[in-house]
């Protein structure tokens, strides 16, 4: 069917299906980055820190302006990335928990914004509470030109900065001996990767936006040991898993970011499976079961 | 404003208290062994466990939906290691795949059965401090105050008991599991009893306090207390009068400003760690200023030193050894050398005789330490 056509007779539904493609798009190319570097629950965090700074956004403003709010949560997120940081560089709080402090803190401020909120309804403020968990349904037009910005921004990033990424990525110190500027590609990874964050919560919402960046690139990562092709597919398969997500949520009338996080989950453990059977077919025909899983044929999950 | 602190007010206050005493109790013991993440995890797995007693009970008040929320945050964290040790993805990733996955499976489920349950996600995240007074236990015809004080009271007591049971085993698997393993303590018993506990935590105070005030109180008092505390007891001890003050001041602060008391209670565990971070000995940032600057201290003495101890016995000494010329000598500005200088004969390293400085015999053992001679 033409694509055209199908988008004059539900442009609502087109338009949902356009934004969760280039959000999924963007969010798995760049998660999956983090996900090699073992920072996978940053994005956790930041969803969370950015929530007080999207209501604070909307105070100011009074309205919901979508750059104000960007903004607001983009700065709440940044400095959450930036105190994470500095704690566990300063002190002996260990990562994990620096994580879940910022975190926990930033949320209850945003619950705190939230309640001041309430006390005063105005029919402008309908709708804040959709950032919790989502909502793909109301994407609008002017939605779709800030989510197709950040892929654009994400892709053009990667091509150009892609033999550096690769080499801070794996091998840090490397980098650094090569003379590479690494505090400029980091800021860089962090500021796209807070972008993604910020704007991709109108859909997926507080909880599950860490589900989107990192889901894609832990299937994509049992498919292939390249990091291009990994990357590659990570795109990929979000922009299609958020496809497929709006359709069946469509259909099954489930709410769509839930949805996408489940279809996600699936493939993930589809994925596993069929790495899972091709390392078996692989040790039946030559080594012993249990020298393939010591060799750790496929290199994931080394300690 | 008159009746402030009313029988609402202090009954609220009690459970927040003592979720606070809870959630630190477990959590000291999840940050230790750097799973303070867990928590978060947890929290929002046990909705699905919820939804599904709630499926087989058809009874939102039924203590079934607490063990199917406990069996669900017990079962997010074995999830957790089984994606970890079997699928071969790391420990962040696989937190961060597993509770979204389990969440999105219990929203789907309640925004399916929507008609015929009033399950309030949004009250999961937020929880209902402000409303737990309305829902007191009732024996025979007397109440007996919030049904969550007994729940939560009940469950502190239950940590302190087996707290007291176990605190020896515990703590030896704790900070050394080969070693409770070969003495015969297994790791894998205590690693299971504390995330059930953990979890059983998360689940009690969660409906009052909100997944997200449970990971701020199980992860905040106890990093705030490990910057003060090197001892487990102290840990322990330092992490519930944190929790408690921290509710204290969010309900004081946050009934005055007529905002959200779970909000408030994490901002004031983030506020407690805050000041810890500030003043903690050791840690903190005014003790590893201090330190800094006695080093640097230290660092200018020796090096005045080493200079008199090189010049003093030499044809030059009256020049070099020159109280007066010593700021070209060093190029030091003046402030500085009277303030080495100062400090050094203070600890009379140094003498001053007609204004010429001659190191004593401690300062000259002190610079050929320096020297290496």
């Amino acid at each position: 069917m033409n694509p055209l056509i199908w988008w004059e007779i539900n442009p609502a539904l087109a338009t949902v299906v356009l934004g969760t493609a280039l959000l999924g798009l963007a969010t798995g190319a760049l998660g999956s980055m983090a996900v090699l570097r073992r920072n996978s629950l940053m994005g956790d965090a930041l969803s969370h820190a950015a929530y007080p700074g999207l209501l604070a956004g909307f105070l100011l403003n009074g309205t919901k302006s979508v750059a104000m709010m960007v903004i607001g949560a983009s700065l709440f997120a940044a400095l959450a990335q930036w105190l994470t940081g500095f704690l566990i560089r300063s002190t002996r709080v260990r990562p994990d928990a620096a994580l879940a402090l910022v975190m926990g803190c930033f949320f209850g401020f945003g619950m705190v914004l939230q309640s001041h909120l309430q006390q005063n309804p105005s029919a402008a403020q309908a709708g804040l509470k959709d950032y919790l968990f989502g909502q793909a349904g109301l994407l609008l037009e002017e939605d779709i030109a800030l989510l197709a910005t950040l892929a654009v921004l994400v892709l053009l990033a990667l091509f150009v900065g892609w033999s550096r990424w690769k080499i801070i990525t794996f091998d840090r110190a490397h980098a650094v001996s090569l003379g590479i500027n690494v505090s400029f590609w980091d800021t860089l990874y962090n500021f796209l990767f807070i972008l993604s964050v910020v704007i991709g919560l109108q859909v997926a919402g507080v909880v599950l936006m860490s589900a989107l960046l990192i889901m894609p690139g832990c299937a994509a990562r049992y498919w292939t040991t390249r990091m291009s092709a990994m990357v590659t597919l990570a795109g990929a398969s979000g922009a299609i898993l958020g496809v497929a997500g709006t359709f069946a949520s469509n259909e099954l009338s489930w709410p769509p970011g839930p949805t996408i996080v489940l279809l996600g989950f699936s493939w993930l453990i589809l994925s596993f499976l069929v790495r899972d059977f091709r390392k078996k077919r692989t040790s039946y025909s030559g080594f012993s079961q249990d020298t393939s899983s010591s060799l750790n044929i496929s290199g994931v999950g080394a300690k | 404003m008159s009746n402030f602190p009313d029988i609402a007010d202090l009954q609220t206050l009690l459970v927040a208290c003592l979720g606070a005493v809870a959630c630190a109790l477990g959590g000291a013991f999840l940050v230790l062994r750097r799973l303070s993440l867990l928590a978060d995890a947890i929290s929002h797995s046990i909705l699905l466990g919820i939804v599904l007693a709630w499926m087989i009970v058809r009874d939102l008040g039924s203590p079934v939906l607490l063990l199917g929320a406990t069996a669900s945050g017990v079962f997010a964290v074995w999830l957790v290691e089984w994606f970890q040790q079997k699928a071969g993805i790391k420990e962040d990733a696989a937190m961060g795949l597993v509770f979204p996955a389990l969440f999105s499976a219990a929203v789907v489920l309640i925004s399916q059965l929507a008609h015929s349950v009033h399950l309030d996600t949004d009250a999961v995240i937020n929880g209902r401090l402000e409303l737990a007074f309305l829902d007191p236990l009732i024996l025979g015809n007397i109440s007996l105050g919030p049904r969550s004080a007994w729940i939560l009271g009940g469950l502190v007591v239950l940590q302190l008991i087996l707290l007291a049971m176990f605190f020896q085993p515990l703590r030896i698997v704790w900070f050394d599991s080969a070693f409770a393993a070969s003495i015969g303590i297994s790791p894998v018993f205590f690693h299971w009893g504390v995330t059930t506990t953990a979890s059983l935590t998360c689940v009690s105070a969660f409906d009052a306090l909100g997944s997200i005030l449970v990971v701020a109180l199980m992860v905040g008092p106890a990093s705030s207390a490990l910057l003060w505390a090197r001892q487990l007891s102290g840990v322990l001890i330092l992490s519930v009068i944190f929790a408690l003050i921290s509710a204290t001041l969010g309900f004081v602060t946050g009934a005055l400003l007529d905002v959200s008391l779970s909000g408030m209670i994490a901002l004031n565990t983030g506020l407690i760690f805050g000041l810890s971070w500030f003043a903690a000995p050791e840690d903190g940032l005014v003790a590893q200023w201090a330190r800094k600057r006695r080093q640097i201290l230290e660092f200018r003495i020796g090096l005045l030193l080493v200079h008199l101890r090189t010049h003093e016995d030499g044809p030059d000494s009256d020049e070099e050894c020159s109280y007066d010329r010593l700021t070209t000598h060093l190029k030091w500005p003046e402030s500085l050398v009277s303030f080495v200088s100062g400090d050094a004969l203070r600890r009379e390293l140094l003498t001053e005789e007609k204004g010429l400085l001659r190191c004593t015999p401690r300062g000259r053992d002190l610079a050929r330490h320096l020297l290496d001679e």
